[in-house]
This record gives structure tokens, sequence and C-alpha cells, in this order.
């Protein structure tokens, strides 16, 4: 099998699989957060890092301080972001807030 | 079917250096010898018999050689990942890929996927109430940390594996766009930033 097919098939995998990360609570850490998909996770005083933007997050919650930095493609993303109008957003494109504070990406 | 002969040879790839060589050489030799005792074997039975068993056993002996010999520094393929970030393409060239613990650490490095700290503790319960968060020694800490590593590794062999059968089917199925509309209107009003 030729090595470009192999490594574009699991390219095309990779953006549809995560590893879960559920009931743990992160403190006072950098946490990259592609390839994974938390749920019922905590981030207390931690700084949340993205190259590609493939993650998901389900009923996570970050009490406290936190930052998250965009890096590499998940950085272009959000540049064009930051010229559009946020009002316009469809509700897909919005993270889900839960009324208990969790929060939804998918 | 019809067979074409240049379809045939475009997936036709044979390299014979190294070792290879020497044991390709070899057979051919030992084979004209083998030819040329038993061209008159009538003539001197004893002789072709005896020759002719020795040279057999030379082929074996280097067929073997060529089979389960140790792998010599030069035969194992050289490993590059060249990494084009200037142009801002996600651009990746990987070269020398032998194995899939191989394919497994590269996908990791190009997936981006990193190693999670030690978590600080674990929720009995919904992370919205703090007093469920239960704090986690470090030996405890270090064994999530190690149990995650684990399944990653097994998530990225499991792909690995699957990927030769989905690389058979058809490419474009794969393209089709589904799910919800991400599409918005931009709206440049940079006056009220």
């Amino acid at each position: 099998m030729p090595l470009g097919d192999e490594l574009s098939t699991l390219a095309t995998a990779w953006a549809n699989k995560h590893y879960l990360v559920e009931n743990l609570v992160f403190k006072d850490q950098k946490v990259n957060l592609d390839g994974y998909r938390f749920k019922n996770c905590a981030f207390i005083n931690c700084v949340l890092q993205t190259h590609t933007g493939n993650f998901k997050l389900e009923e996570c919650f970050f009490p406290n301080n936190w930052s998250v930095l965009f890096l590499g493609n998940a950085a272009t993303a959000v540049r064009l972001v930051s010229i559009t109008d946020w009002s316009q957003w469809n509700s897909f494109l919005k993270a889900k807030i839960h009324p208990n504070g969790g929060v939804t990406i998918e | 079917m019809t067979l074409d002969a240049g379809k045939l040879l475009q997936n036709i790839e044979v390299k014979v250096r190294g070792r290879t060589a020497i044991v390709v050489c070899g057979i051919f030799c030992l084979g004209f010898v083998f030819w040329v005792v038993f061209k008159d074997y009538l003539a001197h039975p004893l002789f072709s018999g005896i020759c002719g068993t020795g040279i057999l056993v030379a082929i074996l002996g280097l067929i073997g050689f060529g089979l389960l010999g140790k792998t010599r520094p030069e035969e194992i393929p050289d490993k590059s990942l060249l990494r084009v970030e200037k142009l801002d393409m996600g651009i990746l060239v990987a070269q020398g890929i032998g194995s899939h613990k191989d394919m497994i650490h590269l996908l990791r490095e190009v997936s981006g996927i990193r190693k999670l700290p030690p978590p600080a503790g674990a929720v009995r319960g919904s992370a919205s109430n703090e007093r469920d968060y239960v704090q986690l020694t470090p030996a405890q800490a270090d064994s999530a940390i190690s149990g995650i590593e684990e399944g990653v590794q097994k998530l990225l062999f499991d792909m690995v594996a699957e990927a030769g059968d989905k690389v058979a089917q058809p490419q474009l199925d794969a393209h089709k766009q589904t799910g919800p509309d991400t599409t918005m209107k931009g709206r440049t009003d940079l006056s009220k930033r």
C-alpha cells in the first residue's frame, strides 16, 4: 500500500476519532486538547492549547482562571473568526453551555 | 480479464543491492555450474551426483543466508520527515516507514496528540460540583496518565490496522460533506471593533 494513501486514510480516520478522557481534574497545567475527547473534566487555572482544533469537550468545567492558546491552523481559523460578526453565528458554531455551567464543544 | 503488460511492469519493483545482489549472483553462478556438472551426467554419474548435491546445498545455504541473516545497517530504510512549515500548507513527506510502530510514532507526531499532564484529582460525580473532586496521589496520577498513554497507543495501532482496509475502498465518499451547515456570512465592519 502506498505510504501516501495510508497516511491520507489515517489522517481522515484521526479527524473522526478521539481518545476519551473522563472524570479528571487538571490544575495549574498546560493541557494540549488535540486528539482527546474530555468528558466531565475540570480545568482549574489551566492553559488549554490546540494546534488543529481536533478535540471535543463534553460537560467540562473551567472554574477560576483559565486561558486558551491557539496555535497552528487553529490560530488561522481564529484569525478568520475575528473579522466576522459574532452575532451572526448559528448555534452549531457556538459552544453549548449547560445550566450547571458545563461546556460542550463537539 | 486482460493482462496489461505496461501496468504489470509499473507494479513490479525489483531492488537488487547489497546482500540481495550477492545472493542473486551466487545463485545464478551456482545454477550455471549445476547445469555444467549435469550436462554430461552419463559420462561421470558419481562426480555429477556428489557435485550436484554440494551445489544444491550451497544454493539452499545462500537462500537461507538471504532470508534469515541479520539485517545489516545499510538495509534498514532511511527515515526522514520533512515538514514544510514556512508555506503554512501542512505538507508532510515521510520516507522509510517500515513498520506499524514507526507509522504509529509518525501518526502521533502528525496528529499533534501530546501526553497529558498528571491530573490533580478525579471526579466522583459531576465536575460542576467541586465537592465531587477527589485528590489523587502522585502515584495515582501517574497511573492514570499511563493508562491514557496505553489507550492512545492502542487507538493509533487500531487505526493503522484499519487503514489498509479503508485504502482499498474508493476515496470519493470521504469527500462528501455531511452534517449541519457550518457556513456563515462574513461581515467585516471593523469600525465597530
